[in-house]
Formats: C-alpha cells, sequence, structure tokens
C-alpha cells in the first residue's frame, strides 16, 4: 500500500502547536531529502510564514491561486536555507469562507506530481476552514497537549474526520508540549492516558522546549537549530510515518535532565 | 476549638493526585462521546423527521432514566446533512 502524500495537521483547539509542528515537520523532511510543500490554510490569521522567516518573501498567496491570477505552482515561495521546501502561503485580508473544499483541493491536485509530501495547516476549529483543510487530504496529523481541553478537542476532531472517511491507520496523534518531570510526579497525564482517552496510538510525543520560543521569534524553525534535543522527535515521527519502528521513548531521551547537566547548563549559559 | 478544627480539616484533604484527577475528568468528558456522533442523509430525514425525533428524545430518556420532557431535540442542515442536537436538563 502506498503511504500517504497529503496530509492535514488539525487539532480543534488552538494555541496547541499545529503551525510550528507543520514547519518543523516540513524542515525535517526536506533535510532528509524528501521534495516538500507546507500549504497556509488559516487564511486571515496565516502565521505559518512568520514561523518560517519567509513574511518578506510573499508576492502571491493561495488566494490569488483561487482567483486565478497565477498557477499554484507559481505562487510557492522557496525556503532560503532548504532549498527543496516551499511554502504556499494564505491571504491575510481574505476570508476561510472565499475559498471552499473545492478550491483547496484543486490546488493541491496541480501541486501534487511535484513533491514528496504536502502538509496543510488547519485552522483552529471545526468550520470551514478545517473543512478545506481536510477536503485534499489523505491523512491527519491531529496535535493535542496533555491537557483536557486540547484532548477533548482532539476526540472530538477524530470523530468528525471518521465521519469524512479517515480510516483509524490514517490519524496521527502527536503530543506536543509534553513536560516529562511533570508527568513524572503525577502533575500531568502522560503518553498512556491521552492514548487510552483517544483510543489511538500515538505517532510521537514531543517535549516542551524554550528552544521554540527563541527559534521561532527568530524566524529560523527550531529543527534547523544546531544540537537541538527536540529534533530527535521530529525524526523519529518522519521515520514512523514511512514504516519504520521506532520506540517512542526514543522521543524524550535527553529532555530529563539531571541535577549535574541542568547545573552545567547554567554555567553554559554563562 | 476553632484551633482543633484546623486539624480536622486537614484530615479531609483530597488524596487524589493531579494526574489522577484529569484522568478521571477525561474519561467522564469522553465517555460515549463518539457513538453518539451520527449522520442522517436530508431525505431520509425529511421522510420520517417526526419519527427520528421521537426515537431521539425516547433514547436518551431511557439511558438516563429521565422523563422525555426533559429532552429537547433541535436540528439543522450542514453540508447537505442533517445534524441533531439534543438538550437535557437533568435538574
Amino acid at each position: 500500500m502506498n503511504r500517504p502524500k497529503v496530509f492535514v495537521v488539525t487539532s480543534g483547539k488552538g494555541g496547541v502547536g499545529k503551525t510550528t509542528f507543520t514547519a518543523n515537520l516540513g524542515c525535517t523532511l526536506a533535510k532528509m531529502g524528501e521534495r516538500v510543500c507546507l500549504i497556509d490554510a488559516d487564511i486571515g490569521l496565516k502565521n505559518l510564514d512568520v514561523v518560517l522567516g519567509l513574511e518578506n518573501r510573499i508576492i502571491y498567496t493561495s488566494f490569488d491561486v483561487v482567483n486565478g491570477t497565477v498557477s499554484a505552482k507559481e505562487a510557492l515561495v522557496k525556503h532560503k536555507q532548504l532549498k527543496n521546501l516551499y511554502l504556499l502561503a494564505a491571504s491575510q485580508v481574505a476570508t476561510k469562507e472565499m475559498m471552499s473544499p473545492e478550491d483547496m483541493k484543486r490546488i493541491v491536485q496541480e501541486l501534487y506530481d511535484d513533491f514528496d509530501f504536502i502538509l496543510i495547516d488547519s485552522p483552529a476549529g471545526i468550520e470551514r476552514g478545517f473543512r478545506n483543510s481536510v477536503a485534499p487530504a489523505e491523512a491527519a496529523f491531529i496535535v493535542t497537549t496533555p491537557e483536557l481541553p486540547a484532548i477533548s478537542d482532539a476526540d472530538r476532531v477524530i470523530g468528525l474526520l471518521e465521519n469524512y472517511g479517515f480510516s483509524e491507520d490514517k490519524m496521527y496523534i502527536v503530543l506536543n508540549k509534553f513536560k516529562p518531570h511533570m508527568a513524572k510526579r503525577g502533575e500531568m497525564l502522560d503518553k498512556s492516558d491521552v492514548e487510552k482517552a483517544l483510543a489511538m496510538r500515538i505517532i510521537g510525543v514531543i517535549p516542551d522546549s524554550e528552544e521554540v520560543i527563541v527559534a521561532t521569534n527568530k524566524g529560523i524553525p527550531v529543527v534547523l537549530e544546531d544540537g537541538v534535543v527536540i529534533g530527535r522527535s521530529f525524526e523519529n515521527i518522519v521515520k514512523r510515518i514511512k514504516g519504520e519502528e521506532v520506540p517512542i521513548e526514543e522521543d524524550l531521551k535527553g529532555v530529563s535532565k539531571g541535577f549535574l547537566s541542568s547545573l552545567l547548563s547554567v554555567f553554559k549559559k554563562r | 476549638m476553632w484551633i482543633i478544627d484546623i486539624f480536622r480539616k486537614k484530615k479531609h484533604k483530597n488524596t487524589k493526585s493531579p494526574k489522577e484527577e484529569a484522568a478521571e475528568r477525561l474519561e467522564t468528558m469522553l465517555t460515549r462521546r463518539r457513538e453518539i456522533v451520527k449522520m442522517i442523509p436530508v431525505e431520509e430525514f425529511e421522510a420520517n423527521s417526526e419519527e427520528i425525533k421521537y426515537a431521539v428524545i425516547e433514547t436518551i430518556s431511557r439511558k438516563f432514566n429521565i422523563p422525555p420532557e426533559k429532552v429537547k431535540v433541535d436540528y439543522h442542515e450542514q453540508n447537505g446533512y442533517i445534524v441533531i442536537v439534543t438538550n437535557v436538563n437533568f435538574k
């Protein structure tokens, strides 16, 4: 069976890290030599270009493609460092209602043969923007954090995706902003609690990291920075979607700092 | 006496960890949710709307052991489907 090529990144709840996940997964795939296209479907509240540091290079958006001003390929912006990573930006002045699921399908169809992976960054919510993003997708990443509102919304989204015809093996749960030390102390839900609640396997755990905030503010996805622990989680997710068996515990290796390494990192910062 | 009361209150302190409490709440929130999500094609609903509404009321009233008049059923059209929204008054 062929592996899916077009993925929607969704969550239901806002603020769980969909856009950051899309940017970093896209960069990881591109670093591994894949031809990747990222589509920002959050029309009106677009951010993917900002996370990628491409906001000043946007000339055309998906809205121009829908209007027939340019083709989808002409509207693409190439990443500064990764030459096989492209972005189709969203318009800030248009609204989600100005695009239909059929428009999105046409855009993806036009780009389909030129890329190995197409990732669609869905807006929060389950209205038109969500339906536009889901329409052309063959598989879905459902990003959640280990908090009740996020998990509850993820469950709702899974139900909706099932109604749209997504089978269980085409839905990948990503546990983002995970704090291992809190889970260890019994102050936060852990991976197995989330899996049990959603009755679905988790494809990857991404530890909470201050480096993400610093990198996002610089316009450089964190996986492109040197010596970043979080990069391993993204590499493992890529391996898993390609069918490789990588234990989920690998995602958190090197995250929990011991007393000595915490002390050393304080001196390193100085 | 109030000094003794302070110590008494401490004995009743909740011993559940935040994780256990969250897991419990999550289970309550998500139980049965997905089996409720059903979509009925418009044509089917138009032909049997009153019977379907009555069946929904009857099912919920039986499931939660409450009188049928405490269940309100409303519906709206979305993408060619009828979405049934039910409100239950438990008071």
